[in-house]
């Protein structure tokens, strides 16, 4: 199973979500230089020495500067929320005609699974469930909680949605690498919040067939 | 106080403009009662300060005032101590915990506290 | 000097037994109350934190089980948001406004001295459930439902926490309406509001957001203690509640609480950086508007903390929180643009404010990342967001109040703080602090979830964990360094004299310590910066 490190990136949301992730961490990352520098620059270059005794000035306003740098980064912060405002809505955009829909109940403190029209798979902190899925067809999640509010988090697929008693949250994964991922709950639930995990199995369409029937004679 | 009014007005303002357009993005209630309580709260005190400003002619709003415009004025004594303040502590600290512990017990601490509040008033006179 | 302003008669010396510290009403002992009880709770949750990071430092470590971690990381929160930063800031005002302004005290003496007891009354309380036999709180310092209803905890504890936070958060509000009527109406002549000091603006902005955010506060808690004892059902969705409205109205304050946390400190980073580069607060109206703008926005963004609930409107929290970039970066400009050709120099307090703007810039674009919901999907209750808010309130918060103390101090108490233990110190503060948040970002991102007392020993975060508990053991020196310092310096006693930092504020025009009655007289006010004025004379015919 993927350790964790480097998300996985199992879905083709998580795909999206990755974009999103560098476009702001570039983002951050370049604003955070530039204005380090300009501190760093300030800070060394103009230190009282014999050479540098006073100030130079005591000027106090530069107009045309502070408009600057008030239109600047509110035209960068519309432009990074136009790019949020697209990705969240294609991230969370839902597919009437979904293969698969699972029901996905947390509680304290283990996960069930139910497949619509299929079986059940439940689990605890000491035995976590598994939910397997088929590559490449889109799952529609449905979560809630009987409970405190949880959280169904898989790291790998950079998503997380509270499962909230009395409400049903509903999201959709489309799964685009097989392997075993780390679900986890995202919502601190009291003693046994750390241990409340679970897997996701992503494998081929014909497997996840076949598991389908196993499952749903036993 | 002209700016003083002016934070409260523009206060006011802004947050009836965010009450307004939360509710026609998002029409979510809470929020947007919240907001609108808000914004009665600050449009309350701004409408008391165009009233205030009436009478207030600080000498501190006078960029030009010196010290020796206000000498000599008496305009009030600071009290210098109290020993209300920490006895209304104790007091709250015993309704609370008695809210917790004994809600009979809280009852009795706000008439107690009540009274205290009866007892400073008629002192202050 | 110019004409003096009336002083009082004393008619008592003063006294200094303890009967006088339970009966002051002088803003500056209410002050030193504050900032001294302050930091004891921050000792206390100081430690909290060392058992925290001590803990985790190996996976599946059995030092502390769950039980007492969770009321552990409950009582380090709250104790930190709501006994430590906040009350700081308005302890710090108390003693400095009526200085600052030129006034005598504060505009409701007894008040103020109210608010203080109720404050550290509230704060014993909170505590206190840690000797109930079921334990402390224990659903973290934002105490969702159902995790905090009755069905859940019910012990005695998160009762406590809830009437103790209430009591505390009603003195804000009383300390806030102090604060307020204190700048209109009792400013000096000539100390018009566009010269106020810069930390005096930030505080009338923080009183605002209080007035705002605290009512709301007050309401939560009161609804949740009626679920608990007093059988309501405000957040039960099997009665037609949700658990949602709680984080509305909960988070309604719990985000103008934020920039509680930092205005005050954002004044103190001012005057610090102003004072030492010799130079006046460049573009203070920008500063000024700026800090209304982060107050009236911040009263928008409440819940991008529930973007993950699918429960409201994205876009529009997203849309605002970004917005608040904007005039923290206006602030960010102007702090090194007073810089900017000055002649800088570097006692603790500079190198802290220096600290301040390094480290609270972290905070601030991993707080725009934050603020787009996909990044906010992986960040939420990760130790991504706990890295963020760290680096904004300890890096930035923190670090302007150790700044404050150095600089200040002199002023209370009439002697200086060593200057070399006090740089040592912010080695080990400023090093242990980034050795210990930085890491965090990336534990959040590879997945490790906020408020667990243990994890599993794979991947990268068992090797993250140790470096980050290596950085908090820094900053527990860099701590008891701050201690012996003070009382090192306390038994030289080097005597500060009325301005040792040759800073222009009014509060450096009267002796260390001030007199009750704060002064014995004024110099004229013409401008932001009273005492440069006082040393550079202009000819009469220019205006300030």
């Amino acid at each position: 199973m993927q350790p964790p490190t480097w998300p996985a990136l199992g879905t083709t949301q998580s795909q999206m979500l990755a974009d999103d992730w560098k476009i702001f961490t570039y983002a951050a990352l370049a604003v955070a230089v530039l204005v380090w520098a300009l501190i760093a620059f300030a800070a060394l270059r103009f230190r009282r020495t014999a050479r540098n005794a006073e100030p130079r000035s005591q000027r106090e306003n530069n107009p045309a500067l502070e408009i600057g740098w008030t239109i600047a980064p509110l035209v960068l912060v519309i432009a990074l929320f136009g790019i949020t405002y697209h990705i969240e809505n294609e991230v969370e955009r839902l597919d009437p005609n979904a293969a698969v829909q699972v029901d996905v109940n947390a509680f304290r403190w283990g996960w069930t699974f139910h497949y619509k029209g299929g079986p059940t798979v439940s689990g605890t902190s000491a035995a976590p469930p598994e939910m397997v899925l088929p590559l490449g067809e889109t799952v529609a999640l449905n979560v809630t909680s009987s409970d405190v509010i949880h959280a169904f988090w898989v790291p790998d697929m950079l998503f997380k949605r509270d499962a909230i008693p009395g409400r049903v949250t509903s999201f959709d994964l489309t799964p685009s690498k097989p392997g075993t991922f780390l679900g986890r709950c995202g919502e601190f639930c009291g003693l046994d919040h750390a241990t409340m995990t679970f897997r996701v199995r992503i494998v081929a369409p014909a497997e996840y067939k076949r598991w389908l029937a196993l499952e749903t004679t036993q | 106080m002209t700016t003083a009014r002016g934070v409260f007005v523009v206060a006011a303002l802004f947050t009836g403009v965010l009450a307004v357009s939360y509710w026609f993005t998002a029409h979510e209630p809470a929020g947007t009662t919240l907001l609108t309580f808000m914004t009665a709260a600050l449009t309350t005190v701004a409408v008391y300060m165009f009233f205030a400003q009436r009478e207030a002619n600080l000498y501190a709003d006078n960029p030009n005032a010196t010290m020796r415009d206000a000498a000599g004025e008496h305009v009030g004594t600071f009290v210098t101590r109290s020993p209300a303040p920490f006895w209304i502590g104790i007091t709250l600290t015993a309704i609370v915990l008695g809210f917790v512990v004994a809600p009979a017990a809280a009852g009795l601490g706000i008439v107690v506290l009540l009274f205290l509040a009866g007892l400073m008033i008629v002192r202050s006179r | 000097m110019s004409a003096a302003a009336v002083a009082p008669r004393v008619i008592a010396p003063e006294r200094h037994d303890l009967l006088s510290w339970i009966t002051t009403t002088d803003h500056k002992r209410i002050g030193i109350l504050y900032m001294g009880t302050t930091l004891f709770f921050m000792a206390v949750a100081g430690l909290l934190a060392m058992a925290i990071r001590t803990q985790l430092a190996r996976p599946g470590e059995t030092l502390i089980g769950p039980h007492a971690y969770n009321q552990i990381f409950t009582l380090h929160g709250t104790a930190m948001i709501f006994l430590v930063i906040a009350p700081f800031g308005l302890g710090l005002a108390n003693y400095l406004i009526p200085l600052q302004i030129g006034a005598p005290d504060m505009a409701f003496p007894r008040l103020n001295a109210t608010s203080f007891w109720m404050f550290l009354f509230g704060g014993l309380i909170v505590f206190a459930g840690a000797a109930t036999s079921e334990g402390a709180a224990a659903a973290g310092w934002t105490s969702y439902v159902p995790l905090s209803e009755i069905t859940v905890a019910s012990g005695l504890g998160q009762d406590l926490w809830i009437v103790g936070i209430a009591l505390v958060s009603v003195a804000s509000i009383l300390t806030s309406l102090n604060f307020v009527t204190t700048a209109f109406i009792l400013r000096a002549p000539g100390m018009t509001m566009w010269r106020l000091p810069i930390f005096t603006w930030e505080m009338i902005a923080t009183a605002l957001l209080i007035f705002m955010a605290f009512p709301s506060l007050t309401a939560t808690l009161l609804l949740l203690f009626v679920d608990r004892r007093f059988g309501g059902h405000a957040f039960d969705p099997a009665f037609g509640g949700s658990p949602v409205l709680y984080q509305h109205l909960f988070w309604f304050f719990g985000h103008p609480e934020v920039y509680v946390l930092i205005l005050p400190f954002f004044g103190i980073v001012s005057e610090i950086i102003s004072t030492f580069s010799g130079r006046p607060m460049f573009g203070y109206t920008g500063m000024v508007l700026a800090a209304f703008a982060i107050a009236g926005l911040s009263m928008g963004v409440w819940a991008h903390h529930m973007f993950t609930t699918g429960a409201v409107n994205n876009p529009f929290f997203s849309f605002v929180s970004f917005l608040i970039a904007v005039p923290t970066g206006i602030k960010f400009f102007n702090w090194i643009c007073t810089m900017w050709g000055g002649a800088i120099r570097y006692p603790t307090a500079m190198l802290y404010a220096v600290g301040f703007l390094v480290n609270f810039l972290v905070g601030g674009v991993t707080g725009v990342m934050v603020a787009s919901p996909p990044v906010d999907f992986q960040a939420q209750d990760s130790y991504f967001v706990v890295a963020h808010f760290h680096y904004t309130i300890g890096g930035g918060s923190l670090f302007a109040l150790l700044a404050a103390l150095y600089f200040w101090w002199p002023k209370v108490y009439g002697w200086m703080l060593d200057e070399r233990l006090g740089k040592i110190g912010f080695a080990f503060t400023f090093i242990g602090f980034n050795v210990t948040f930085m890491p965090m970002f990336f534990m959040g991102l590879f997945g490790m979830p906020r408020r667990i007392y243990t994890y599993a020993n794979a991947g990268a975060l068992p090797a993250l964990n140790i470096v980050a508990t290596a950085g908090s053991y820094l900053m527990l020196i860099g701590a008891l360094l701050f201690v012996v310092n003070v009382i090192v310096s306390a038994r030289r006693r080097v005597p500060a004299g009325n301005n040792p930092w040759d800073a222009t504020t009014l509060e450096w025009a009267t002796t260390s310590p001030p007199p009750e009655h704060n002064f014995e007289a004024l110099p004229p006010i013409r401008s932001s910066r009273p005492l440069w004025d006082l040393a550079h004379p202009r000819s009469p015919e220019s205006s300030s």
